[in-house]
Parts: structure tokens; sequence; C-alpha cells
């Protein structure tokens, strides 16, 4: 019998973030206090400023009676208070081992080979390579997004312990690093690449608490994860995300920086996420299109079914498409 | 095969994006199935790493809840906050499928029964199993949510009832309400002999405003509801109705362990009740659900099968 990719197949994440939270301090006090970081909601008034029609940018009169029109909003923002400088932000990553053990899959005969597969890849490339990879997007602060641009240092300290002591790596400036390059020798993330592998192996549990200081200036506005309400109503634009009072970003945000490792998608210029169809959504493009033959789900059926290995570039990403989990059976429709 | 002979307790689990649809049509804390679920699974594995025991029943006490959701005004509908997720093959967005989630703090007490000689060994070993227990936490998902801390975890024997009480605290425990629901159906049977316990359901998940016009205010309203007086009730799914026969293994498409039997099943609804710690009921072992099953049900209950469920 022929083995054919089984219709309920689906992985669970192997490298399980929280969310992350905000808190504020003014740097420049002898003992800083620390303070939780809210969102506060504020209503302006706007200006016309969208592209109008000719008929009415081309007659003045039509113009400044829609101009005189004022444009209310309310949204959510957030931002420093006026005597803090310094924005941390607070998560936590999980490492669970990754054996290639589908979280849910009907068909055994499929199983065991795809087992088999995930086994070959370990015992021939094993995860130093993707762990690394990993490793130097959490030191890089690439996962505070919109946070990030605007920061004058950003300090890193990363801990296995939840309240923050005895930290294993410490980056004095997150910033220096390049975001583009996973070749950077530099000792913090040797240290991270080295828990993140014995996490994936299984060699131990390991749990590792990041906190970042980011010197924005005082009274600066930082940039939490805008919540999706499929339903608003007319009172409010811009909803951001907060839990108890305390301003966060989504894990599924972390997630997405801290797998953007595929560099191996065909003309690669710089790295994107491990996606299915290497989508970015912030370009509104998908890197790997089926077309080329090049998007996870050729790759990975060639692999597991016709036993044709990819490079080994690709083999790196189909596998950080396999840690970062999904539903990737075959429907019967399509 | 064993008695309960020790106490586990996981103090404050902290879950992220626990599914908050608990049921067809209930929504807010997840369901009780999603807790012995886990509970399951971590049997299993501690089973598997050779402690021969079987964690028999589950005590769920909430500290705090967060439901994902949001309500532009306070006269409208809530609705959950969704995720936006990465676009599709040709660059469209992908279509949202609507889900609930919550950010909760639970603590869970499991009762473990083993045979004499393992309680001794647990006995021995009391820190090891708790370090186990804490890590295989960690690693499984909670109510579909993830497990982002634990503050502890802790062995009692079954004397340490009054110390898992006040560990509890301040929490609140989900416990079985089906005397309430029956008393309700009562009082309304008063007055409407036909009424059901699906109508005593329906009643209490209402509010009546109806006017009172009183010296003071001529025009005043009071609010009447049929929960008064019987503590914090809510609506919830306790287990699983079978409406088809049962398939054999491998016979039904599409399934998703196709080694098991499969059975389509509807939700069945109860009252549970939010009680706090203090006052529960004297019988410790009555806090804790279990799993029964009988000719088509499949329940989960607070009472031991010997007593009836």
């Amino acid at each position: 019998m022929t083995l054919k990719t089984a219709t309920v197949l689906a992985f669970d994440r192997s490298l399980g973030i929280s969310d992350a939270f905000f808190w504020q301090l003014d740097s420049s006090s002898a003992i800083p206090q620390i303070k939780p970081l809210t969102i506060d909601t504020k209503s302006v008034r706007g200006t016309i400023s969208n592209r109008l029609k000719a008929a009415i940018a081309n007659d003045p009169v039509k113009l400044d009676a829609e101009i005189e029109k004022s444009n209310l909003q309310t949204v959510d923002v957030a931002a420093l208070d006026h005597d803090c400088d310094t924005l941390i932000v607070k998560w936590s990553c999980k490492v669970l081992p990754f054996s290639g053990k589908p979280s849910v899959c009907n068909d055994q005969a499929y199983q065991a080979k795809l087992q088999s597969v995930v086994e070959g890849y370990l015992a021939g490339q094993g995860v130093a390579e993707l762990s690394r990879r990993y490793a130097a997007n959490i030191a890089n602060a690439r996962w505070l997004w919109r946070n990030r641009l605007g920061a004058e240092t950003i300090k890193l300290t990363v801990s296995l312990n939840a309240d923050g002591s005895k930290p294993i790596a410490e980056i004095a400036d997150a910033k220096a690093l390049d975001l583009t390059k996973f070749d950077e020798t530099n000792s913090g993330i040797d240290l991270l690449t080295e828990q993140i592998e014995a996490g994936l192996k299984g060699q131990s549990f390991v749990m590792l608490y990041v906190k970042a200081d980011v010197k924005m200036g005082y009274g600066q506005e930082v940039y939490p994860s805008q919540e999706l309400i499929l339903d608003t109503g007319k009172d409010k634009s811009k909803v951001l995300y907060q839990k108890s009072g305390f301003a966060g970003m989504h894990s599924q945000k972390l997630g997405n920086a801290i797998r953007t490792i595929d560099t191996w998608y065909p003309d690669a210029e710089f790295p994107i996420a491990a996606e299915p169809y290497g989508a970015v959504t912030t370009l509104g493009t998908a890197f790997r299109q089926p077309k080329q033959k090049q998007d996870f789900y050729s790759l990975f059926d060639n692999w597991v079914l016709n036993d044709a290995a990819p490079d080994e570039g690709q083999q790196h990403y189909v596998m950080a498409v396999l840690i970062r989990g999904g539903v990737f059976g075959a429907s019967g429709k399509e | 095969m064993s008695h309960v002979s020790h106490y586990l307790l996981l103090d404050r689990i902290e879950i992220e994006g626990a599914n908050a649809v608990s049921s067809p049509l209930t929504y807010g804390f997840p369901a009780v199935s999603g807790f012995m679920g886990a509970v399951h699974a971590l049997n299993r594995k501690l089973v598997q790493s050779g402690l021969d025991v079987e964690l028999s029943g589950t005590l769920i006490a909430c500290h705090d809840i967060h439901v994902q959701r949001y309500r532009p005004h306070p006269y409208t509908d809530y609705s959950f906050n969704q995720s936006r997720n990465p676009i599709k093959k040709n660059g469209t967005t992908a279509s949202i499928i609507e889900e609930g989630k919550a950010h909760l703090a639970v603590s869970l007490v499991v009762e473990i029964s083993a045979s004499r000689a393992t309680s001794r060994d647990i006995d021995d070993d009391l820190t090891t199993i708790e370090q186990q227990c804490r890590q295989l936490v960690y690693q499984h998902p909670i109510a579909g949510g993830s497990v982002v801390a634990i503050e502890a975890v802790k062995l009692f024997d079954n004397s340490g009832e009054a110390q898992i009480k006040k560990a509890l605290l301040p929490a609140f425990v989900l416990m079985n309400a089906q005397t309430d629901l029956i008393d309700v159906t009562q009082q309304m049977q008063k007055l409407n002999p036909e009424a059901t316990a699906l109508d005593a359901l329906i009643e209490v998940s209402t509010l009546h405003h109806e006017p009172v016009p009183t010296k003071m205010s001529p025009s005043g309203w009071k609010t009447r509801s049929a929960k008064s007086g019987h503590g914090w009730l809510v609506p919830m799914p306790v287990g699983y109705q079978a409406i088809a026969p049962q398939f054999a293994p491998g016979e039904l498409a599409n399934s998703r362990n196709p080694e098991y039997p499969g059975q389509y099943v509807e939700a069945i609804y109860s009252l549970g009740k939010w009680v706090f710690p203090n006052r529960l009921p004297s019988d410790f072992s009555n806090c804790f659900w279990h799993y029964s099953e009988k000719e088509n049900l499949y329940l989960f209950t607070q009472k031991h099968e010997s007593q009836g469920a």
C-alpha cells in the first residue's frame, strides 16, 4: 500500500512562549521603582488626510467642506510616565523536547515513517543550527518589534529562575546585534544556544525567563499588541492588549520574531519567519510559493512520502515549521 | 485497587490562552474535562516513569480568570478577541475561526490512590516526585492553554485537608450544584407544573427587571433572579450523552485516533457553583470531580460510585 499523508496530523509547539508584559522605571533615580505600564484611552480630533476622489480634490469649495469635517477618533495608547525613561518587558520561553512525534495523527503507518524521517534529521543535522538561530533572535531583541526601533539601548537578562535571579546570559547592548546574520559570535548567544539545544533534545527541562530593559526616553510612546476584534462597534478604533492593567504583547507576536530564522527561501535577502508558505504579514507576501515547490507542504511530502530529502537548508526549514507546530493534515477535499 | 493515600496540590498554575468556549452553549471558565484531561495525561506519564499510582479525582479552584473579550459599550454584547493568523499562499488573509481564550490562575488538588507499598515509596521520595510532577505539568497543555508558571507543587498525606483548604485561599472551588437545580425546578413547578430542569437552567441565567413602586420612588425597579439565596450558580457542561451507537476502532472515517472506538455525542448541562474553601462540605472527598460512565452517559460527578451518582 502506498503511503498517504494522514488526514488528521498536528504538532504541538516545542517553544512555549508566554505573553510579554510591560513595566517601567526611571533609570536615573538611585533606587529605581518598578511600576506597571497601563493603557490609556484618548480621543483626538484627526484631520481628513486620506486620498480623496478627484471630483472633490479638484474643487476647492468641496475640498474645504470635506476638510472642515472633524475626524474624531478614540484610540488606546500606551506610553511611559513622564518620570520614567525605561520600559521593562518580561516573558518566558519553555523549550519542550522535539522528537517528531505528532500530537495527533490518524494513520499509524504514516506516523512511523514521519518519525523515522525526523529521527534521521536529528541524528544527521541535529538541532544545533536551529537552536543557534532561535537564541540569536532572543538576544537581538527582534521580538520587541517597533519598541526596538526607538530605543536608545536595550539590555537583556535571561535567567532560569522565575524571579530573574542568577542570570545565565546577559547582553549589554542587544541593539548592536545584527538582525540579518546568524553567525555573530557572542557569549550570550552561545549560552542560550546550549540551553535551547538541551531543551529540544529533551536532555533537561528548560524554561528561560527573559527580561529586557529598554531605554526609550521620558514619556515616550511604547507599542503593545493590538487586539483583533471582529465587532468593535463605533466607539473605539484601536484596542490594545492588556491583562489586569498591564500592557502586553501577544505570545504569537513574540513567537513569530523568535522563529524568524528562514534564510533558505528562494532569492533570500533577509530572514523571514518559518511559516508553511513563507508568509510575511507586514509585507503581504508569501515568499515560498507552492509553484516553486519550495513551500513546506511540497518539501515535507516529498521528504516523508518519496524519501527525497531536500538540501540542508530546506531540511532546517521543514523542521523549524514542525517545531513551530500547527495542523498539517491533508484534507480529502483538496 | 487502593485507597486515597495522598493529595497532590498544584498551587496557582498560571495558564495562558486556555479554551474559554466550554460547550456549544456556555463560555467563560474552561470545561471540567479540560482539567481532568490534563490530570489524566499526568497520570499516564507518572505510570510510564514507573510510579504505579491512580490520580482518581480532581478538585478545581480558580483564583483569577481573564477572558479575552471586548465590549465597546456597557450595553452591548461581548465579542472575543481573535488572533490574526499568517496569510495564505496567495497573500490574502486567512479566514478567522472564532475562538475564545482566557488567561487564568487555578489550583488543582489531585487525589492519589496507590497500593500500600507504592504509597510508602511516595513518602520516602516526596521532593523528587513533587519536582517530577512540576516538570510534567509544565510540559502539557491544560484546557488547551499553556502553563507559564506554577507557584508550588506539594504532596500531602490523606490527613492534610485543613492545610490544603488553607493553601487554596483565596479562591473559589467549582462544585456540582445538582441539588440547587432540583430545588429551583421544584420552586418553578409550584407555579407551573410543567416546568422542567431545562426551564430551571434557563431561569437561573435570567434576570427579571420588575417595576416595584414604593413611597420613596413611585417608578422604582427591582431585579429578581432565581439564583438569589443559592450562592454563585453557573450553568456548565457536565459530560456527554451518546446519540448514536458506538463505532468499532477504525470504522469511523477521519477519526483522530483510529485505534480507539468512536461515538457521536452531545453535551449535557447542569449547574455548577463557586464555593469559598471555608464553606466546602465537611466530607472533603465530595469536592473532587471523577469520571463516571453509565450506559450511554459519560459524566463528571463529585460523588463516588458507591454513593450513587
